[in-house]
């Protein structure tokens, strides 16, 4: 949502609510331009969330994004009435991506601290220029101005017999009366949409401020069904010391207050209805976008992440103290039956808080895969591509946190396999392939990580162009001959290495290749490519399911303690010395139910002092990790543990780049214990 | 903890942040007398277990788990290439935090908090004196002199112990 910087409450949430809806409308824009047709559905949709932006955004005074979002509600409008089948939808959406990418630009700024200060005049104008082309060009019928709509708008007002009138005074801040009105309209529209009210720019200055404040703000209901929730949601609205409710009379005296801001015409057809003029294909389009567009409920609860964050420390604290407890060194050898049942229920409780904690921040990657949606559909306007998006396991679920990172840098890989990945029409179709490249994002999760692959069925990596271009760069760090097809493909993650044939405007902001690598390295994941020339490119992500707490087995070696992911971990045991091989380097290895195992010693590896030199003495671990195993020797095994991951301490990182070493963790004695970052000791 | 000296020297133009003036907290390695500004001092504790991390330069002993927080620990003995000595109950820790880096200093023993004023304080001679290169001024006071030391630099300044590391690709957490 935000960072840590002070906004306050109601421009996080105009920012919050604004980004969930911008979102939505990309996705209705995608999928409708995707079947070309913009069912009656989607239109009332769009229009519901330009006005929602538009009232918020007036209520916090941004400008330019009101008269933006203004002009677009002002389109749909004019579509939702007129229900009129254009020929070309393509100059429709791509108004509506414009204007949603001025105003997400405008939030990201406000995020950042900025002004919203971009001015949207021009893009407003193409908009309303476009509705214009759009009245004129349709059948003579005359069209209608926004101002006579409403006004026949609060003409009908009186006409139902079936309504009722709501009459609210703001009583307790003198001046706030219209942003209070506009808070009140905004929290209307989740229950009720027929309805209308005067003034119609509460927040159009004193003069209205003063009407409001004399006479009540003034709402006019279409039908009653809703009575009890709007008399509830008014009574509850801020600000609010007193309701009145009549039945609609004929006496709402039409004050007429234009300055072109239209209020929300009552539709007497529920909101979601299709009109049944609309052309049966069309209302057979299912659009997922709209049916999934949540509906602001109060079972929902946006909450800060940081909060989140806070509470995730906060019960890695508690999974220690209360394995500092449960195993205190002075309960050691008494018979404490009672003691051990309440300490059991104690750890039995924290786990559950520690899943429950865990499960609040795992979202699901549904939201950052729809955003390559988008990507790729500028692609392939661009690059002149037909591409295919084909989304698979969506809903598999990560941590926040990771999803943050993760985005960045799928987005560039999807942009780095739609530009030179998949080849154009002309090529495919030389192939022999379908003419249509198709790009897959696949999420899977394998228990201990989550895999995410971006797959195209373009022409694939050439070895030899790699090599010779690692060659002239002077990358090679092994004979070319050494090198497995996957190291090779992996050279692409070097810094530097993307050439200029190869640079384009979707080689991204300056970020590289490298950079993905770095990101993903971050969140201690790992990146390898397949690749096979003539079929495509298959880059996965693997990437852990949370950054938090982990499973951990302590080792003793000398005086330091090093923790080992349980996951990782095969089998202990402790050797016989007629097992052990030496191979003319040096390197021991040793023969398990006949098969053979290097081992780490780690003493050796990390240059500590043990006393534990003879392999009798000590003990062997076995960790695999991808197929590959490696066994490892340490002093004595102490005891397992969950284990809360910390970073090393920023110093200790910039004095030397240390290997090996994925993190660093408390114990329950209150001691620190170094992890171990098997990935790293078995590739090494 | 040592109590702080009384001055009559008044604060008069409010300013606290040139670190040429003010309070510094003394302490005792090897038994010369140092001092560091207060304001990087965050507090002084006793010694913890400490975790060897390997790959470390000889005078970072480790890690210790400051209340639940991890705080790497330089022994200022070893930094200052003075012998090693075992540790006993005068030994502390001062954890001090420059621009978010916290490290705990190891020291013989802590003296106290004292005020020394800008004039009493003198560009170092440049004698061969253990850590000269982290010296920033000789600060005179009624106890003799005491060697000011520059935070930044005993932190950060390590271009004569970088360790050779091998030309493999950097892999971080």
């Amino acid at each position: 949502m935000t960072d840590s910087s002070p906004i306050d409450s109601l421009l996080e949430m105009y920012l919050f609510e604004n980004s969930t809806l911008l979102e939505q409308l990309e996705n209705i824009i995608l999928e409708c331009e995707h079947v070309n047709a913009y069912p009656a559905a989607a239109v009332h949709e769009i229009f519901r969330i330009m006005h929602t932006i538009k009232g918020s955004s007036t209520m916090m005074q941004f400008n330019h994004i009101a008269a933006l979002s203004h002009a677009m509600e002002d389109l749909f409008a004019y579509l939702r009435e007129r229900e009129e089948v254009l020929a070309d939808y393509s100059q429709l959406s791509e108004l509506v991506l414009q204007g949603s990418d001025f105003i997400k630009i405008e939030l990201l700024k406000l995020q950042n601290g900025h002004i919203a200060d971009e001015d949207s005049a021009t893009l407003t104008h193409r908009i309303t220029a476009y509705l214009d082309q759009l009245k004129t060009s349709q059948d003579p019928c005359p069209a209608t101005s926004s101002e006579d709509d409403h006004e026949i708008g609060l003409a009908n007002l009186d006409a139902p017999a079936a309504g009722f009138k709501a009459v609210v005074f703001f009583g307790n801040d003198p001046g706030m009366e219209g942003v209070r009105a506009v808070q009140l309209i905004q929290s209307l529209e989740d229950i009720e949409a027929n309805y209308s009210y005067h003034p119609k720019d509460s927040l159009g200055g004193a003069e209205e401020t003063a009407f409001i404040r004399n006479h009540g703000f003034q709402l006019l209901f279409q039908d009653k069904h809703n009575y009890s929730e709007v008399h509830q949601c008014i009574r509850e609205a801020c600000g609010v010391t007193a309701v009145q409710l009549f039945d609609s009379d004929a006496d709402s005296s039409n004050h007429s207050h234009h300055n072109g801001k239209r209020d929300h015409e009552p539709t007497t057809a529920p909101r979601l209805a299709h009109p049944s003029s609309k052309n049966e294909a069309e209302d057979k389009v299912p659009l997922a976008a709209v049916e999934r567009s949540p509906m602001q409920s109060a079972s929902y609860l946006s909450v800060n992440v940081s909060k989140l964050d806070e509470l995730m420390n906060l019960i890695g604290e508690l999974v220690i103290a209360e394995s500092m407890v449960s195993q205190h060194p002075e309960l050691q050898g008494h018979p404490l039956e009672q003691f051990k049942h309440a300490a059991r229920h104690l750890t039995k409780i924290t786990k559950e808080i520690q899943d429950k904690t865990m499960s609040i921040r795992m979202v699901p990657l549904e939201s950052c895969f729809h955003k390559m949606n988008r990507v790729l559909r500028d692609m392939s306007k661009k690059l002149d591509k037909d591409i295919r998006l084909q989304l698979i396991g969506e809903e598999t679920e990560v941590d926040k946190s990771i999803i943050d990172k993760i985005t960045d840098p799928l987005m560039h890989l999807v942009r780095n396999a739609a530009d030179h990945g998949l080849e154009t029409g002309p090529e495919r179709e030389a192939a022999g392939k379908a003419r249509t490249g198709t790009l897959t994002l696949e999420a899977r999760n394998t228990g201990s990580e989550v895999m995410i692959i971006v797959r195209d069925d373009g022409r694939g990596m050439d070895r030899g162009k790699l090599l010779a271009r690692a060659r002239e760069k002077n990358m090679l760090y092994k004979e070319e001959a050494d090198m497995s097809d996957r190291e090779v493909y992996q050279l692409i993650f070097m810094p530097g290495f993307s050439t200029k044939d190869s640079i384009s405007e979707f080689s991204g902001r300056g970020v590289g290749m490298d950079v993905v690598l770095q990101n993903i390295d971050s969140i201690g994941g790992t990146v390898f490519i397949d690749s096979e020339p003539g079929h495509g490119s298959a880059i996965t992500i693997k990437i852990p399911l949370t950054l938090a707490i982990i499973d951990g087995m302590n080792v003793k070696v000398g005086s330091s303690r090093f923790t080992l992911p349980i996951s990782s971990i095969k089998e202990s045991f402790r050797p016989q010395g007629k097992d052990i091989i030496r191979d003319p380097d040096g390197c021991e290895m040793i023969m398990v139910r006949g098969q053979c195992y290097a081992i780490i010693r780690l003493y050796e590896h990390f240059k500590l002092h043990s006393d534990v030199q003879t392999v009798e003495d000590g003990i062997l671990t076995m960790v695999e990790v991808d197929g590959q195993q490696v066994c490892l020797f340490a002093d004595e095994l102490l005891a397992q543990q969950q284990v809360v991951i910390k970073a090393l301490p920023v110093y200790i990182k910039k004095l030397t780049n240390l290997k090996g070493i994925a993190g660093c963790t408390l114990l329950s004695d209150g001691s620190t214990s170094l992890i171990l970052d098997i990935p790293h000791l078995i590739s090494h | 903890m040592g109590q702080a000296s009384n001055l009559a020297l008044q604060d008069d133009g409010g300013q606290v942040e040139d670190t040429l003036t003010g309070k510094f907290l003394t302490f005792l390695v090897d038994q010369e007398y140092y001092g560091i500004p207060i304001q990087y001092v965050k507090e002084i504790v006793g010694l913890h277990t400490i975790t060897e991390v390997p790959e470390m330069p000889v005078y970072i002993k480790g890690i210790i788990n400051l209340r639940g927080r991890i705080i790497p620990i330089m022994d200022i003995r070893l930094r200052f290439k003075k012998p090693y000595r075992a540790y006993n109950d005068r030994t502390c820790i001062i954890v001090v935090d420059i621009d978010e880096l916290c490290v705990g200093l190891i020291v013989d023993s802590v003296s106290e908090v004292l005020w020394i004023a800008s004039e009493d304080i003198v560009p170092p001679p440049g004698l061969g004196i253990g850590g000269a290169r982290y010296v920033m001024g000789v600060g005179r006071s009624d106890g003799g002199a005491k060697l000011l030391l520059d935070c930044n630099r005993l932190l950060n300044d390590h271009e004569l112990e970088q360790l050779d590391n091998l030309n493999t690709p950097r892999e971080e957490l």
